[in-house]
């Protein structure tokens, strides 16, 4: 459906990675990095916002706050 | 039958492919993806296409919408080297066409962010103006409360209230049974 925001486009080796369910931290790094583009954000800034729940009202938003979620229960497992 | 498995991902992996017949027997055949880091102790179910975040288009009664549904979960143990699965945060959100904002947000979490966070932890939000006395508010200005908001019942809302066609004749007995797993087997009480 039409959005005003372009959804990232996700390169092929990642894609492959997404589909096994499995991601390096460098990976989703990666991914974050790319919704954060997609916002118009770098990845700091689009993480110190997702925390703050500041980030703007978009589903890649949405998305992106899940993801840093999973961010930060990787780095503390 | 509850939604264990030996590991985190097993039992994730089963919500994910049930979610799935769910949403193709009566809003969408769009599917959810499993998300996570290795060795990561929270996993993601949301929509994707081609790895990328999705929202799935709905054709309803007011013009074309886009369904958003993401959670966080992780598991807890359950004895005999077995773990169940409990969402950690939520978050469902429905877009006009052509608006870049949502028009509701519905939102949980299990933990509040920070320690000054005191507004509902299970709210619903949205891009909606709210006659209040003399002040001019919206419905983002608020965490309105809610209970806890299921996905059948997002999917019920967009068939009976927005007028999407649903893609069974069963839609209804689907979203109960579903509705009936997840009280009973995948959500011990006191866990959401």
């Amino acid at each position: 459906m039409p959005i005003v925001r372009e959804v990232p486009q996700v390169p092929e080796p990642l894609q492959r990675a997404i589909s096994t369910g499995e991601l390096t931290e460098v990976q989703l790094r990666e991914l974050i990095e790319l919704e954060a583009n997609a916002l118009s954000l770098s990845t700091e800034e689009a993480i110190k916002r997702a925390k703050a729940g500041t980030l703007p009202r978009h589903y890649i938003a949405d998305d992106l706050t899940l993801l840093v979620d999973l961010l930060q229960s990787a780095r503390s497992a | 039958m509850p939604i264990d498995g030996r590991t985190l991902g097993e039992a994730a992996r089963t919500f994910c492919n049930h979610l799935n017949e769910v949403l193709a027997r009566t809003v969408t055949q769009s599917r959810l993806v499993l998300l996570g880091p290795r060795e990561g102790e929270r996993v993601q179910v949301a929509f994707r296409e081609r790895g990328g975040p999705a929202a799935a288009p709905l054709r309803t009664v007011f013009g074309l919408m886009g369904l958003y549904l993401g959670q966080v979960c992780t598991a807890i143990p359950m004895g005999a080297g077995q773990q169940r699965l409990i969402t950690v945060r939520y978050r469902y959100t429905l877009t006009p066409e052509r608006s870049e904002e949502p028009l509701w947000r519905w939102e949980y979490v299990r933990e509040w962010p920070d320690d000054t966070a005191r507004w509902c932890r299970h709210h619903v939000q949205g891009n909606v103006a709210l006659p209040l006395g003399p002040t001019a508010v919206t419905l983002n200005d608020l965490h309105l409360p809610t209970g806890y908001v299921t996905i059948e019942d997002i999917l019920r809302f967009c068939i009976v209230d927005l007028g999407v066609r649903p893609l069974s004749d069963n839609w209804h007995d689907v979203l109960e049974e579903s509705y009936r797993r997840f009280r009973e087997d995948f959500a011990p009480r006191g866990y959401i």
